[in-house]
């Protein structure tokens, strides 16, 4: 398989779009009391985000293969953001403010649970945006094909 | 649009962190005042200094004090205690801060005590009245800022994060 530039432009510009969404949902699922706007750490809720933020990956990638490598870079590139959201305070404020050792478990404890949903979601969201593509695809064809010919 | 939610959040975080570190208990006052008529009179004032944008909610207050006795019978003549629990619905405004102040009067058998103690340690080469007892006084304070207490019962964590605890203990040996 030979990466075209179309797939890295595409890949690039869906793992910089998609991540933001993983990070705030991540971040929402560590603090949903600091968090705004808060979903309450609803599993349902972040499975049909996850699905909604896969669908770019589908939409914009031609090729299944690139669309589901950029679902996993995407989930990377948001659980990175979120750490730097969690390091805000020391990063902006003051380096000598604790953090809490729960904080690095909590992150573990959650990172099973969060990626399946991130992941599996994506991925369906990846196929359903394919879906979409290629129903746009079909409808301009048709569209260009049933226009008449100018006379 | 979710990169804003994510930095809102962010800073929320952040201020909440802070605020961790600059609410504190301002010059506390230990108090004991012989009254006229005889009885004495155990106080203790505080300050709760709120520089941050968040109301406290108090929790629980709780202050007692005592005198430790040594070896003697009994080992500790407790004074006054007094505890405040969250559903008066007290708060500490924000940008400011609030005071606090306890009183208690001692009569009757602990004034007995008291005065006990203060002959005893005088024959032991020590110079107390009933106002200059090292009388010890703990304090404690827990509230939480604004709203964001959570009612989650498994995820205690959130509410750590929000929670302020302030303490001050004064004993014998510091005296």
């Amino acid at each position: 398989m030979k990466a075209e530039r179309a797939d890295i432009i595409g890949l690039v510009a869906t793992t910089l779009m998609c991540s933001t969404p993983i990070a705030f949902l991540t971040f929402e699922f560590m603090w949903p009391n600091v968090s705004f706007p808060s979903i309450g750490m609803n599993l349902l809720v972040i499975l049909l985000l996850s699905i909604v933020t896969g669908m770019p990956a589908g939409i914009l990638n031609r090729r299944a293969n690139v669309a589901i490598i950029s679902v996993f870079l995407y989930t990377v590139l948001g659980y990175l953001l979120a750490f730097l959201f969690h390091m805000f305070p020391v990063v902006a404020y003051d380096v000598t403010l604790s953090i809490p050792g729960l904080y690095y478990a909590a992150f573990l404890r959650f990172t099973i649970v969060l990626l399946f949903l991130y992941i599996f979601g994506g991925i369906i969201g990846a196929v359903l945006g394919q879906y979409i593509r290629d129903s746009v695809g079909r409808e301009e064809t048709k569209v260009l094909w049933d226009k008449k010919p100018s006379s | 649009m979710f990169l804003a939610f994510s930095l809102v959040s962010a800073v929320t975080f952040s201020r909440v962190s802070l605020a961790q570190q600059q609410i504190d208990l301002v010059g506390p006052e230990r108090i004991a005042e012989l009254q006229p008529n005889g009885t004495l009179w155990i106080g203790f004032r505080v300050r709760v200094a709120n520089p941050t944008d968040f109301t406290v909610r108090i929790s629980s207050i709780s202050w007692y004090s005592q005198v430790d006795n040594g070896s003697g019978d009994p080992r500790v003549i407790p004074l006054a205690s007094n505890f405040t629990s969250g559903n008066l619905g007290l708060t500490v405004p924000s940008n400011g801060g609030g005071n606090l102040s306890f009183g208690w009067y001692i009569t009757g058998e602990t004034l007995t005590k008291l005065k006990g103690y203060v002959n005893f340690s005088n024959s032991h080469g020590h110079d107390y009245t009933l106002e200059t007892i090292p009388y010890e006084h703990s304090f404690e304070f827990i509230g939480t800022l604004d709203d964001f207490k959570h009612e989650y019962l498994r995820e205690n964590y959130l509410n750590g994060l929000v929670t302020i605890e302030l303490v001050y203990t004064y004993s014998a040996e510091e005296a």
